[in-house]
């Protein structure tokens, strides 16, 4: 459904990203690891269709990325960026009801799909709130909310009961602002989505907290793909200490990826 | 249909016709520029006019006249408020828009040529004089200033070798002076001096160093920039003056502005000025 | 923890939030209505309403008109009655302007005249005033000439600003406003030198236009700029949602499936076409697309959605209420608008800053 092959890219004379490749089924949870500066986000960028690469092909559902219009992309793939500024006094729900705005649907159907998923996402007590008056951690809820209800068509369903397949959703660092409960409560969340067939792509610093949920890891060392395959597979010491340049200590656990640990 | 087209002709008729009606009531005059006001009054004339510009404050009653504010600057409406019957301008009466409107609102515009010397004045006095129906009194008025200049100018020592410069406005960067197609110009042709400054065009800022190169024998002051001796005396240490002939001898003489800037019946005693202000220089 | 009653509520909110915004926009648009009804008996001439009334039943019943009525009815009909209708159109041309600026450079402060167009309007004004008194024979056309090179040069001053501000990634919006900065410093140099070499004459005319004024509007003008005007209004609604977007900045917006590019650049250019309709034929006003998209944000919140029509009429409003303040305050003298505008505006601007220092919950 995904599928980016041997992407470079390069920015005045300096390549930020080469040879990457990368595939995705529904259902997927991809997640890329790396050092600071690797190249992690500019390659969600690119997933993103943000970035041109300079050369290789991204292909998305069957086409080309840059042959996607860009209001028929939105509803096929979203993207919840690092940092959510917002630089106007917005309501929460008026800023989901953005995410909206595309469909042809109703005012009572749209507010009906967000409160749904503002209750799943347990920030329907924002509604009222100023986005900019949000703490950190609230925001980024809301904003991944605002990028669930892109990717949810116009129907009477409950976005719960929605199957996700063939969806794209791209996550920058999600749970970097979020409290102890939230993190897992919002990895578990976005696995149940996961489940209904959305593949995700999400970029992390907190090994711990998002290896067990992927299906996939995606190494990068200096924009190159130092290891791709399964978390077992790739959470080595020998692939951690190339990549970070420290040697960890990992941690065995049952059943499970094992705990990275300095 | 056809009802409504006759009552849509009728009206415009009737608007033509109350148009045409108002020429027979009483002259109400709006005057634009100093000038034509103060012509107005030489030629009597005076209690026609019902406002003025800003510019028109000679003779003093003028000055309590209503103002209109500048008359490159107008207000329609304001105008129109004080119901004239006649507006008398000259070309610079703005702004562009003001004259077609009023035009339209039925106040007959008169629009003079811009005059800058003796025989412009004449021209202008004669034309004033026509529009407010006072042929008489204007060609006694130019008559009598004519003789006044053909008598003054006899009177002089002819001497092209003396230059002079009109200082309308004075700054440390600079001197604001009268050039060519000035009322000053036309007042150093009819006394016979030259004018150090011909080669600008109207008023312009002159450096330092040309008025030092032109060296000026004689420089006259706009009056509104000098109040007092002391005032005068410290222009000659102007750094573009102190240097030339007249700012070693301090021969800097203050002229009245609204004789020396505008045309107006006072001409006479502005070119009097000049040419006393050159028999003395001779005398030294 | 679901509750039913929650998508009820909150679209009960939000249909209530709109009705009071509707509510208010319409409130808005009557007082406009009365201040033209003030504006039409405001001015050097006093006309009562009971005058005016009755004029307008004579008129109507084709009777004879008196010669002074004759003058009353011309005033009124074809002095104040078209600049109302420019003051409306002008206003809220304006702050429409101001409101889709501010949007899309993210920044409350922005103004129109950051990107260059009133100084290149003034600029190229300023040259066609120079020459016009230089060569009498163009003063036939005059008043046309300068409205034509006022706008034709608001418009080369944003193509430059945009020129140079492209870069492959697009529009920088820093790059345009630093662009801006400099066809701002090239336009005031243009005009000092200009007014440098120009006579006392075109010196003054020159200053005079820069202030801005009402004053020689007539129906031809004012069906021109309607003509025009009306879809540039229906275009700028047109980009609110656009706006919307863009408040989140330009990747988010571009993931919601905005064409970024392709609406910065139409509104830029309406922008630029709407203040440069406004200065070719009014001369600059200031501080009306600065102050009153900040009004407006203060009483109907920042959603382009309410916060786009609010400006419409509140600019329209403010330029009527500057109108009548011009014509009004000293008879028979008529202040420049531009000068009312600004001595109105930059303060209250200042007091909203400093009311807002600290908390900034209006923009």
């Amino acid at each position: 459904m995904f599928e980016m092959k041997e992407i470079s890219l390069n920015y005045r004379e300096k390549t930020i990203l080469q040879d990457i490749s990368l595939s995705l089924n529904s259902g997927d949870f991809v997640t890329v690891i790396g050092e600071n500066g690797c190249g992690k986000s500019t390659l969600l960028r690119c997933v993103a269709g943000l970035h041109q690469q300079t050369t290789g092909s991204i292909r998305f559902q069957q086409k080309c990325l840059k042959q996607w219009p860009i209001q028929a992309l939105a509803k096929e793939r979203a993207f919840v960026a690092q940092s959510n500024q917002v630089h106007f006094a917005f309501l929460t729900e008026n800023l989901l009801k953005l995410a909206r705005a595309d469909q042809l649907e109703t005012e009572q159907q749209s507010t009906l799909l967000i409160c749904q998923l503002a209750e799943k996402l347990n920030i329907s007590h924002l509604f009222g709130r100023d986005v900019r008056s949000l703490s950190g951690g609230e925001r980024q809820r809301v904003f991944i909310a605002k990028a669930l209800l892109q990717l949810l068509p116009n129907s009477n369903q409950k976005c719960t009961d929605y199957v996700y397949e063939n969806k794209l959703l791209l996550l920058d660092e999600p749970t970097s602002a979020l409290d102890f409960r939230f993190q897992k409560a919002m990895m578990d969340l976005v696995q149940e989505f996961c489940q209904q067939g959305l593949a995700v792509v999400c970029v992390s610093h907190d090994m711990n907290l998002v290896l067990p949920y992927a299906t996939q890891v995606l190494m990068l060392a200096q924009g190159r793909c130092l290891a791709k395959g399964q978390a077992k597979d790739v959470i080595t010491i020998a692939n951690l200490s190339d990549c970070f340049g420290v040697t960890p200590k990992l941690i065995p656990q049952t059943g499970s990826v094992p705990y990275i640990t300095h | 249909m056809y009802k409504l087209v006759v009552a849509i002709a009728l009206i415009f008729i009737l608007m033509v016709n109350a148009v045409h009606a108002r020429a027979d009531s009483p002259e109400r005059i709006v005057s634009a520029g100093g000038s034509i006001t103060e012509i107005i009054y030489a030629l009597g004339k005076q209690n026609l006019i019902v406002a003025t510009d800003s510019t028109s404050l000679y003779p003093s009653p003028a000055a309590s006249l209503p103002k209109l504010g500048y008359f490159r600057q107008l207000s329609t409406e304001g105008v129109l408020s004080f119901q004239p019957s006649h507006l008398i301008g000259t070309q610079s009466t703005g702004p562009a828009s003001l004259i077609p409107q009023l035009t339209a609102a039925g106040v007959k515009v008169d629009i003079l040529g811009e005059q800058r010397d003796f025989q412009g004045l004449t021209q202008l006095i004669q034309d004033v004089g026509r529009l407010l129906d006072a042929q008489h009194q204007a060609s006694l008025l130019v008559e009598s200033i004519t003789q006044q200049v053909a008598k003054l100018k006899l009177a002089q020592n002819k001497n092209p070798s003396i230059s002079a410069l009109f200082v309308m406005s004075d700054s440390e960067r600079g001197l604001t002076v009268a050039g060519n197609n000035t009322v000053p110009q036309s007042l150093f042709n009819d006394a016979g001096i030259r004018n150090v400054a011909a080669n600008l065009r109207d008023y312009k800022v002159m450096d330092n160093e040309s008025i030092l190169a032109g060296n000026p024998d004689l420089i006259f002051v706009a009056s509104h920039r000098v109040k007092g001796p002391e005032a005068l005396q410290s222009l000659c240490q102007h750094p573009a003056l102190k240097a030339t002939s007249a700012g070693k001898k301090c021969a800097l003489v203050a002229m009245n502005s609204s004789e020396a800037l505008g045309l107006s019946p006072r001409y006479p005693q502005a070119l009097a000025t000049v040419i006393e202000s050159v028999n003395t220089l001779h005398v030294h | 923890m679901y509750t039913d009653s929650l998508p009820v509520t909150l679209q009960a909110v939000l249909a209530q939030r709109q009705k009071k915004y509707e509510r208010g926009i319409w409130l808005t648009a009557g007082l406009g209505l009365l201040l033209v009804v003030v504006g039409l008996q405001a001015g050097s001439v006093a006309q009562s309403s009971t005058e005016m009334f009755q004029l307008v039943l004579q008129k109507f019943t084709s009777q004879d008109l008196t010669h002074q009525q004759t003058i009353h009815w011309y005033i009124f009909s074809e002095l104040r009655a078209p600049r109302m209708v420019m003051a409306i159109f002008v206003g809220a041309l304006l702050a429409m302007s101001g409101c889709a600026m501010q949007g899309l450079v993210r920044n409350p402060l922005a103004d129109p005249g950051l990107i260059g167009i009133s100084a290149g309007a003034a600029a190229a004004a300023a040259t066609t005033l120079a020459l016009i008194n230089h060569y009498p024979e163009l003063e036939l056309a005059g008043q046309y000439l300068i409205a034509a090179s006022a706008f034709i040069g608001a418009l080369l001053a944003v193509w430059i600003v945009l020129l140079v501000a492209k870069t492959p990634m697009g529009t920088a919006i820093s790059s345009l406003i630093l662009a801006g900065v400099a066809v701002n410093a090239l336009a005031t140099t243009h005009i000092g030198a200009i007014s440098y070499m120009a006579n006392d004459d075109a010196l003054r005319q020159i200053t005079y236009w820069t202030m801005g004024s009402l004053g020689g509007i007539n129906w031809q003008k004012v069906l021109f700029v309607g003509a025009v005007g009306v879809p540039a209004i229906g275009v700028f609604l047109h980009l609110r949602k656009a706006l919307n977007m863009l408040a989140l900045g330009e990747n988010e917006a571009q993931c919601m499936g905005l064409a970024v590019t392709k609406y910065k650049r139409l509104t830029l250019w309406l922008v630029a076409f709407s203040v440069a309709l406004a200065t070719a034929l009014c001369g600059i006003i200031g501080f009306v697309g600065l102050v009153v998209p900040h009004i407006a944000r203060s009483l109907f919140g920042a959603d382009h959605r309410y916060l786009m029509p609010a400006c419409g009429v509140l600019g329209a409003v403010l330029m009527l209420l500057a109108d009548i303040i011009s014509r009004a305050l000293f008879p028979p003298l008529e202040i420049p608008i531009g000068i009312v505008t600004s001595a109105v505006g930059a303060p209250f601007f200042l007091y909203l800053l400093a009311k807002g220092k600290g908390q900034s919950s209006y923009v």
